[in-house]
């Protein structure tokens, strides 16, 4: 599936992920019967329910055994097990440009990487977008070695742009997404929480799973001590003279503050949302998604 | 208040003090450019840690700017003149007014206000350089200045102002700061006059010193807390001139200058014998103590009354002279149609005996030199009444039959000095009595019937009058009639008051009267002569004594050699004397110090005595409150040491320099604290 070697999907990873399964707990609409499950009952094996006989439906379908004790006609409905759609969004702003070996795009992009890669190993259909203020691309869902590729090499073209604006972006990729699935935002969600969470308001309404990974390096989490620098904004060119020790408090609470609101939104909508640090290894984040 | 620099020279360096600011600024010029992923969560941070950063920036800026001013003033060693008129480059003139009267005597604690006062002036003088003039004033009754002018020698002055003895002379303040602006007129530079006292109220109070505007005037209080004080005020004799066998009683007036009763024993020593008497005196009262006293010859002596020494000595001791009489001199001055009534009264007055009448004239009684013990005016109107005021306040008693058509107010006016309001008032109106009218002793108790009570001396009031002044009491001065009309219009009327005045209304013309017919009339007279001669119980009459500083004078007359005179002290130590060669020959003492008798002798004999006594004003040690020593426009110190700081002026470079130390140590602290808190 994958010969050629790419930047964000390596052998030595192929190799690793041999041991995963992306199965995130998610219910999807799919063209084909498989791993998943589907909203819409079917002849499959996990039985879902029982509802009344209404004329035209078929008799097969009577459990006989029921009729055979009430005297009336019911019918054993199954759900259907099919393929998933898999939705990630990654940021590439020119924030995700901050941080160094690897910088918070670039663990973003390992990521997204060996994620698509599970997910068509899968039999799983994938789609990607890259935004900044805008999306920037969109590949359509597809589950082919060679729709494998095309996202690779995406990945690898892909570079920092301008500033973030995912509640705007999530608003205007919304159309694009015909199915329902698993929709996976891999950000620094440098964005008003609030305004994200209104721009995921109609994925979740339309049964999207959603998982957030707020990537965030080490530096911004703990803001190193410098001393006195000017620090320059990658997204905005604005510039701040302070002192680290100055400010470090004041920064800290303002970012677990942003932090915080966050999390309780995600918990109160019941999405996932997990913070991504990018001086630990990628992999622990399928946790999160796999098997 | 006025800044000198003694470095003005070194003034560019002032602008060291823009150099915290400076590197305040240039140390936060280029900080290290860092990207970050956003700024806004920094600018949150920074939004909040500046309002706590900045003012402590600020803080240490200031502080830092402020350490680094107080260095450079130190280098520029600012002097510091906290009043009006301070300078160090001018010259000084300096006038210190030494007070050395009698209250600087009075000890607060183990120094005397006078010791504390010399220390002080030396003090002040103390602070003066080579360029500066000064001079010492010894202020007593008469201020003496050590130099005759301004001089340079302060050292000579310390010295005098050691040797310098208190007096008890009392104070005259104006006279010593006339000498004071005497001395600095005319001189170059800064004029000052520094008073050192104890400002005695009696003293002070009411004293406005006109100094010329340029000169300044320094006021330092050596009086510390209260100088409770008991003194002998006054010792009088009555009458002041005893008769010989006469009982003179002598009045001591002793009071209490403190806010608690005092119980004295007032001690009369006369010769060898002594008498005491114990008084208790009132808070800030007095007391009149009196003791009798036999004159057993004519000749003067000297009596001494003291109290038991308190802290202020001085004042607890004084004398007096009795000058006894063989015979009571009456003047007698008739004018107008008095003749005749005074013509009877000189009969009288000759068949006493102890009494010697004279016939004065008005420029007679006018000289001094004329005795009179008691003056009887007969016809006088009233007019010119200067000599007899004057005799009047001596103690002389006056026994006045006035003049017909007399205006009725000037009994009063002379009485009181004063030209009279209207001499158109009401005036004396002469009634005949063909008839006769009968007198009556209108005040029987009154001492000059006591003689007549037993009845062996008769009526005193015998007789028969044909005519009189129609005068009622209501129209006469306060007083009581000794003797009255049988119709109640007063025929002897004794005035109440200060100044002995009896009126006379009984003509002793032949025809007109037969009073002085009567065998009575001769004891009477030598009564009413006794009785006025003597004052009213309680009243005091006024003092002629000598007081420290004053010279004594005498003028002996032509048939003494005035240099077979001397004049002999209390101590027996001989006086010099001067002659002035005015009024045929006057001897001058030189300034009195020491309180007693002091004698006139010719040969081994003592002519006359007079007497030197401390001053009544300065036993009242109360000073002058603070803001009554404000209000003579002076500058008030509380010692010398101050003064001269305000003189020479506060060098403020040791106090700079403890504010640029703790300066320091507080932007460490700061600084130490700001680090801490960094690093947790």
């Amino acid at each position: 599936m994958t010969q050629q070697r790419f930047q964000y999907l390596r052998p030595e990873d192929i190799r690793r992920l041999a041991g995963f399964e992306f199965a995130p707990k998610a219910v999807v609409d799919g063209y084909f019967s498989g791993r998943h499950v589907s909203r819409s009952r079917g002849s499959s094996v996990e039985f879902r329910d029982y509802r009344q006989y209404v004329p035209g439906d078929d008799l097969a379908l009577v459990d006989w055994r029921v009729y055979g004790r009430t005297d009336r006609f019911y019918l054993r409905t199954y759900d259907h097990e099919t393929s998933m759609d898999c939705h990630l969004f990654l940021d590439s702003s020119a924030s995700m440009g901050f941080g160094k070996d690897p910088s918070k795009l670039e663990y973003a992009s390992f990521f997204t990487a060996c994620l698509a890669y599970l997910a068509i190993r899968g039999g799983d259909r994938v789609s990607l977008q890259i935004f900044d203020k805008k999306i920037r691309t969109f590949i359509p869902p597809g589950s082919t070695g060679s729709h494998l590729n095309g996202l690779l090499n995406l990945l690898e073209r892909n570079r920092p742009g301008e500033r973030t604006s995912l509640a705007e972006s999530l608003r205007s990729s919304f159309p694009l997404l015909k199915r329902r699935g698993i929709l996976i935002v891999i950000s620094d969600f440098f964005d008003d929480p609030a305004a994200i969470f209104a721009a995921l308001g109609p994925y979740l309404h339309r049964g999207f799973k959603v998982f957030l990974f707020h990537v965030l390096t080490p530096a911004e989490l703990d803001l190193e001590d410098k001393g006195l620098v000017s620090f320059h904004d990658l997204e905005t060119g604005q510039r701040v003279t302070a002192h680290t020790d100055d400010v470090r408090e004041g920064y800290l609470d303002a970012m677990g503050r942003h932090i915080d609101s966050l999390r309780d939104l995600a918990t109160r909508r019941n999405v996932d949302y997990t913070i991504a640090r990018t001086d630990t290894h990628f992999y622990r984040l399928f946790e999160r998604l796999t098997k | 208040m006025s800044f000198y620099f003694i470095n003005a020279m070194l003034w560019p360096l002032v602008i060291l003090v823009a150099l915290p600011l400076i590197v305040h600024l240039f140390a936060r010029a280029r900080p290290p450019r860092v990207d970050f992923s956003s700024v806004e969560f920094i600018q949150r941070a920074l939004r909040f840690t500046q309002r706590v950063r900045k003012p402590k920036d600020w803080l240490l800026l200031v502080i830092r700017t402020a350490a680094v001013a107080a260095v450079v003033l130190l280098f520029l060693r600012p002097v510091l003149f906290s009043h009006a008129g301070g300078g160090l480059f001018e010259r000084r003139n300096v006038v210190v007014i030494l007070d050395a009267s009698a209250s600087m005597g009075w000890a607060d604690g183990s120094q005397t206000r006078f010791a504390v006062a010399s220390a002080e002036a030396s003090e002040i003088l103390a602070g003066l350089s080579l360029r500066d003039a000064a001079d010492v004033i010894l202020a007593g009754a008469v201020p003496q200045a050590v130099f005759p002018a301004m001089g340079g020698n302060i050292g000579y002055l310390q010295s005098e102002i050691r040797r310098a003895s208190l007096t008890s002379e009392t104070l005259d303040p104006e006279a010593a700061l006339r000498l004071a602006v005497q001395l600095l007129s005319g001189q170059e530079g800064r004029k000052e006059i520094c008073i050192i006292s104890d400002f005695q109220a009696s003293n002070w109070r009411g004293v406005k010193p006109r100094l010329p505007p340029d000169i300044g005037l320094t006021c330092v209080s050596t009086a510390r807390g209260e100088a409770p004080n008991a003194a002998i005020l006054r010792v009088e004799v009555d009458p002041i001139r005893p008769l010989q066998g006469e009982e003179a009683t002598l009045f001591c007036e002793v009071a209490n200058f403190s806010g608690s009763p005092q119980r004295k024993t007032v001690v009369l020593a006369v010769e060898s014998a002594r008498s005491s008497r114990e008084v208790v005196i009132p808070p800030w009262g007095r007391a009149t103590v009196m003791f009798k006293q036999r004159i057993v010859s004519a000749s003067p002596f000297s009596v001494n009354v003291f109290l038991g020494e308190d802290a202020f000595p001085g004042d607890d001791r004084r004398w007096a002279v009795v000058e006894p009489t063989d015979a009571v001199r009456v003047g007698i001055i008739s004018s107008g149609k008095g003749e005749a009534t005074a013509a009877a009264w000189a009969r009288g007055c000759q068949a006493l005996g102890w009494a010697r009448s004279e016939f004065l004239t008005p420029a007679m009684l006018a000289n001094p030199v004329t005795r009179c013990d008691v003056l009887m005016l007969s016809g006088w109107d009233g007019t010119d009444p200067d000599t007899v005021l004057k005799r009047m306040k001596q103690g002389v008693p006056v026994v006045w039959y006035p003049s017909v058509g007399m205006p009725l107010s000037r009994i009063q006016s002379v009485l009181t000095n004063s030209t009279p309001a209207a001499e158109s008032g009401p005036k004396l109106v002469w009634e005949d009595n063909i008839g006769g009218i009968r007198l009556k002793v209108a005040a029987p108790d009154h001492p000059v019937f006591r003689a007549f009570a037993g009845g062996e001396y008769g009526d005193p009031a015998r007789g028969r009058v044909h005519g009189r002044f129609t005068f009622t009491a209501s129209t006469l001065p306060a007083g009581e009639p000794l003797l009255a009309y049988t119709d109640g219009i007063p025929a002897i009327w004794m005035c109440r008051g200060d100044l002995p005045l009896i009126l006379w209304n009984i003509p002793l013309d032949k025809g007109l009267s037969s009073f002085q017919d009567q065998g009575e009339f001769v004891p009477f007279l030598g009564e009413l002569l006794l009785e006025a001669r003597r004052g009213s119980p309680g009243a005091v009459r006024p003092t002629s004594d000598r007081l420290h500083g004053e010279s004594l004078t005498w003028r002996p007359g032509l048939e003494i050699r005035t240099d077979e005179v001397r004049l002999k002290g209390p101590d027996g130590a001989e006086v010099p004397l001067r002659l002035f060669e005015t009024d045929g020959g006057t001897l001058v003492s030189e300034r009195l110090k020491r309180s007693g008798v002091y004698e006139w002798m010719i040969g081994e004999r003592a002519i006359r005595c007079e007497v030197v006594n401390f001053p009544v004003t300065e036993s009242d040690l109360r000073p002058l409150a603070g803001s009554e020593i404000k209000g003579l426009g002076a500058l008030t110190a509380t010692s010398g040491r101050e003064v001269r700081k305000w003189q020479a002026g506060i060098p403020l470079w040791p106090r700079l320099l403890w504010i640029a130390l703790v300066l320091l140590l507080f932007e460490s602290a700061v600084t130490a604290f700001d680090a801490r808190k960094r690093s947790r």
